[in-house]
């Protein structure tokens, strides 16, 4: 461990590992905020639409159901690569972080819709019932019921996915989106450097680690 | 429960019995080639030249020899099954990799000479039609593994885009990079798809053979690289093996006028062979 290991270690950190950070911190943000926003939406329309929704409307349903499952069927790769030519409508480009994003955006609605379906479903039926007794509309129930009562498993979700999505991200560097997962496989394992590997690793580590301790603390703040 | 057992039993049946078909089968055949004095080889490949290896079987045949080839899909795989004697030769790896898959292995694989061919490194556009072209703040794309990327980035250095300063890893990569005047933007991808993203790109730098695969002319390089030549993708065999006659055979079925007007036509100058 002497000063030209730290010299040379500052510069990879500087030019190599530092900015993949970035990225990987960018694709991980934007992946959740899409796939959040678009996820809530889905989940909540196959909880209206579904056989024990509010307004069942069967055909719908399984339109939504078959989407859903059919997105979830894609390895996070195979979706990256099979997706491209959409990927080059939408973003215009098929390389690089934002040609990352899309697919794996995607890929997080469609997972987050349906965990998001699996803790409304949980929600007691005894409370929508006596909602519904009240004159509640359908509109009402699933956001002033339904939400409400699933805020706690929501968290646990979206920080399931989180994590999920973040290891999906080392993937990326397949297209070019760089982050940690790309440099850690080229100039860590690949170039004989375990101090990068372990590096990048290590850093991975403390992400995870951040996002359970924040997902935990809004998970008892929310109960 | 009942009727989950026998179909289990009949599938086990039906398995088996395909298995010892299998093997009488391939045992019948030992003793035919046997009885007829042939000599059996297998070499192994990979999807990249599998189209050449039936070529060179048709002529072997007359010669006595019948060749089985083995396509594998990992570029370890043959040289492991090569090291462990369980196919004759292989057709695949360049040299430097066989050298050092050698060192890193307990094998003793050789190249004999005459090489047969090897895989042009260039760089491509769709954009620009030479180096010079080449605006400021382009970007390139390059194949991310490290021995790669260390020939790309000298490949720049030599075309005059980057210098590079020493070596700070094992191999050269973006941060040995110590002038960069026009500020050439690199972009890292798996080698498979680094083709794919020439029309997002400025310029990138693939194999000739990864031009051909995504149906671009392999020839319309702006600049390729010379040490190319010195990554020969020949047949590999054992130490020992390398004067057999066989081995002998099967090269000179190689530099034949039929096997290069063949082999031309079908891989475009996406490999080149050697005079």
């Amino acid at each position: 461990m002497d000063a030209e290991f730290w010299s040379v270690f500052f510069r990879y950190f500087d030019r190599v590992i530092g900015p993949s950070i970035f990225a990987t911190l960018r694709m991980i943000s934007a992946i959740m905020i899409i796939g959040t926003l678009f996820g809530f939406i889905v989940a909540v329309l196959l909880i209206l639409y579904g056989p024990y929704g509010l307004d069942h409307r069967p055909r719908l349903y399984k339109i939504l159901d078959f989407l859903v499952n059919s997105i979830r069927s894609f390895p996070v790769l195979i979706l990256i690569v099979a997706m491209s030519p959409v990927t080059k409508q939408v973003m215009g480009t098929t390389i690089g972080e934002r040609a990352a994003i899309l697919p794996l955006a995607i890929a997080a609605t469609a997972f987050i819709a349906r965990l998001l379906e699996n803790s409304f479903i949980e929600v007691d039926k005894q409370l929508i019932e006596a909602a519904q007794s009240f004159g509640a509309t359908s509109i009402q129930i699933v956001f002033r019921v339904i939400v409400k009562e699933s805020i706690p498993s929501m968290i646990s979700t979206l920080t399931l996915t989180a994590i999920t999505f973040l290891s999906a991200t080392t993937i990326a560097g397949a297209v070019g989106g760089g982050g940690l997962g790309a440099v850690a496989l080229n100039y860590g394992y690949q170039s004989f450097n375990n101090v990068i590997l372990y590096t990048c690793v290590l850093i991975l580590f403390i992400m995870v680690w951040f996002i359970q301790f924040i997902g935990n603390l809004l998970y008892k703040r929310s109960q | 429960m009942n009727r989950f057992f026998k179909t289990l039993l009949l599938a086990l049946c039906i398995t088996s019995l395909l298995f010892t078909i299998g093997c009488s089968q391939q045992s019948s055949q030992e003793v035919a080639s046997a009885e007829q004095e042939r000599v059996a080889l297998k070499i192994g490949t990979l999807s990249t030249f599998e189209p050449v290896i039936p070529w060179i079987e048709e002529e072997m045949k007359e010669l006595g020899y019948d060749i089985e080839h083995i396509v594998f899909d990992g570029h370890t795989l043959p040289a492991t099954a090569l090291g462990n004697k369980e196919i004759d030769g292989l057709f695949h790896n360049h040299k430097p990799w066989i050298e050092t898959f050698n060192s890193l292995n307990s094998t003793n694989l050789v190249v004999p000479e005459p090489y047969i061919t090897y895989g042009p490194l260039a760089i491509y556009s769709l954009k620009h039609d030479s180096v010079e072209d080449i605006p400021q703040n382009a970007q390139f794309a390059l194949m991310g593994d490290p021995t790669n990327m260390e020939r790309s980035l000298i490949i720049l250095q030599d075309v005059g885009l980057i210098t590079l300063g020493d070596k700070t890893g094992e191999f050269y990569s973006i941060i040995d990079i110590e002038e960069n005047p026009k500020n050439i933007r690199i972009l890292e991808t798996e080698s498979a798809t680094t083709v794919r993203s020439i029309e997002d790109v400025d310029a990138v730098i693939v194999y000739a053979h990864r031009m051909m695969q995504a149906s671009l002319d392999p020839t319309s390089y702006i600049y390729a690289d010379p040490e190319s030549a010195n990554y020969p993708q020949s047949l590999v065999v054992n130490e020992g093996n390398e004067n057999e006659q066989w081995v002998i055979d099967f090269l000179a079925i190689t530099q034949t006028e039929s096997f290069r007007d063949k082999f031309n036509e079908y891989y475009q100058g996406s490999y080149i062979l050697y005079e």
